[in-house]
């Protein structure tokens, strides 16, 4: 009556997919402030970094903060947007029309 | 029987439910942003209404298959007259009115679907729904779809917290910086709304076109249906369902940017699994579920579970009520003409009813913000009276 094996599917592709995404830009955010002080939590104070919305042209903390913590968060914040794209590509029928 | 008015009156009260299910939904995708002020609240259904109008453009494929089997149509089963077709429309866009003046989230196309199968009972009989379709593609997805996004959301807000708590304090490090990620994930939501909600529309307007005879069997949507049903959603979206928006943003949990980042990405993960996978998912249910999930998984943070309950009272209600009232105006129908003026007549008249009742207490996007932010706005200078000024005065001096 059900499809249990499509269901199973779903919640996993889910769950694997939405935990994959927000660790990473999670781990983005942790990267950039290695070597930074703490923030007072989730008050609106704490946005630091880009008003153009682009999240990779944070301005690096000259002293302090090692540069491949930087870089490694460059990467994530890139793999998040190829996590973006990737959404686009599966919403647009006509990227993947058989 | 005059097949044009008629025609013209379900295209007319089609667009119109469009227009209910685009305002329904603003809050999936953009409830969050705005409750955590990543985006203002204009400009986040202006977002919305842009994506949910190109989204429109993009596919046609659901468009093609509306009625999905649960009616029996075709050879052998029933003949699909616009009088029904109507009717159903009518218990679809009184049941989102209604559910739209008590601010629940609830899913359109249950409406939609509730209204046609009231209608076909009437008009066909009860042979004429298939339950068993009814039971796995309405029913279990309903109650399993904010289950697995719950979970999800849930998992991944222990996850943005986990990660960015400071080893050695305990405290956050850049939370507030996941308001910028929030754009993005609530973005694709309302993108994946817009090519999935306005082709229900257009699948009906389609159906009724061919069923009258205008247009040939087997035909896709005509361009002009295409590009009323995307206005009509993106103008629905863009006015914004403040209510709606209300109780998902401020009303169930209390939502921080982490965790709107984590339950917008959970229903864009679950909504995109579900349609590819083929296990299709209600969006207002997987968002519902996600923003529960993400208020259980941060500590500190609680459920009001009674808003919980009523939504869920709501979704129970939503087929059986849209059917109940489908199923009266599908009566009122066989009357001939004078009943499909009736039911046009009393549908307006309960929509404007409800738009009159819902004037009483008015819930704009000036409302819809968090508390905190509200209160920040609230604290003004004080005004710039002769009083005020006289003691500024002789604080200087």
């Amino acid at each position: 009556m059900i499809d249990w094996a499509a269901f199973a599917i779903v919640a996993a592709a889910a769950l694997v997919s939405a935990s994959v995404v927000v660790s990473l830009f999670a781990f983005g955010l942790r990267l950039l402030n290695v070597g930074r002080g703490v923030d007072a939590d989730d008050s609106p104070g704490a946005i630091e970094t880009t008003a153009s919305g682009s999240v990779s042209v944070v301005p690096a903390q000259p002293e302090g903060r090692p540069r491949w913590a930087t870089f490694a968060a460059v990467i994530c914040f890139g793999l998040c947007i190829l996590a973006v794209l990737f959404g686009i590509y599966l919403i647009v029928p006509f990227f993947h029309a058989s | 029987m005059d097949l044009t008015l008629i025609v013209v009156l379900v295209v007319v009260l089609a667009l119109f439910f469009d227009f209910t299910n685009g305002f329904h939904d603003t809050a999936n995708a953009m409830a969050t942003p705005i409750a955590t002020g990543a985006l203002k609240p204009r400009m986040a259904v202006g977002l919305a209404a842009v994506l949910n109008l190109v989204g429109a453009f993009l596919s046609t494929e659901v468009a093609r298959t509306i009625s999905g089997g649960l009616i029996r149509e075709g050879d052998g089963g029933i003949q699909i007259t616009p009088e029904m077709i109507f009717a159903g429309l009518i218990g679809a866009v009184c049941w989102n009115m209604v559910t739209w003046l008590f601010g629940l989230p609830s899913s359109s196309s249950h409406a939609l679907f509730g209204g046609l199968i009231g209608a076909a009972i009437v008009g066909a009989g009860v042979g004429a729904v298939d339950f068993s379709v009814l039971v796995s593609k309405v029913v279990l997805p309903a109650l399993v779809a904010p289950i697995v996004a719950g979970f999800v959301a849930f998992a991944a807000t222990r996850l943005a917290y986990a990660i960015t708590r400071d080893p050695a304090t305990g405290r956050g490090l850049g939370r507030g910086n996941f308001r910028y990620a929030q754009i993005f994930s609530s973005s694709l939501v309302a993108l994946a709304h817009g090519t999935n909600d306005a082709q229900k529309t257009m699948g009906v307007i389609t159906l009724t076109l061919i069923a009258t005879g205008s247009q040939a069997v087997g035909t896709g949507p005509e361009f002009w249906v295409i590009a009323a049903c995307a206005l009509a959603i993106a103008l629905g979206t863009y006015t914004g369902g403040w209510r709606i928006i209300k109780t998902m943003g401020t009303g169930l949990t209390d939502i921080k940017p982490a965790q709107g980042f984590a339950a917008e990405t959970s229903t864009a993960a679950t909504i995109l699994a579900s349609s590819h996978l083929g296990f299709a998912l209600s969006t207002t249910q997987v968002a519902s579920g996600s923003v529960i999930g993400s208020g259980l998984g941060r500590k500190g943070a609680s459920v009001r579970w009674r808003t919980a309950g009523r939504i869920g009272v709501g979704w129970l209600l939503t087929l059986p009520a849209a059917a109940a009232v489908g199923a009266i105006a599908a009566l009122l129908a066989t009357i001939g003409p004078v009943g499909i003026v009736i039911d046009a007549v009393l549908g307006v008249g309960v929509i404007v009813a409800i738009f009159v009742i819902s004037s009483r207490d008015q819930v704009t996007s000036g409302t819809v913000v968090s508390e905190v932010d509200a209160a920040v706005g609230a604290v003004r200078t004080p005004k710039a009276t002769r009083r005020n000024l006289k003691k500024k005065r002789q604080a200087a001096e």
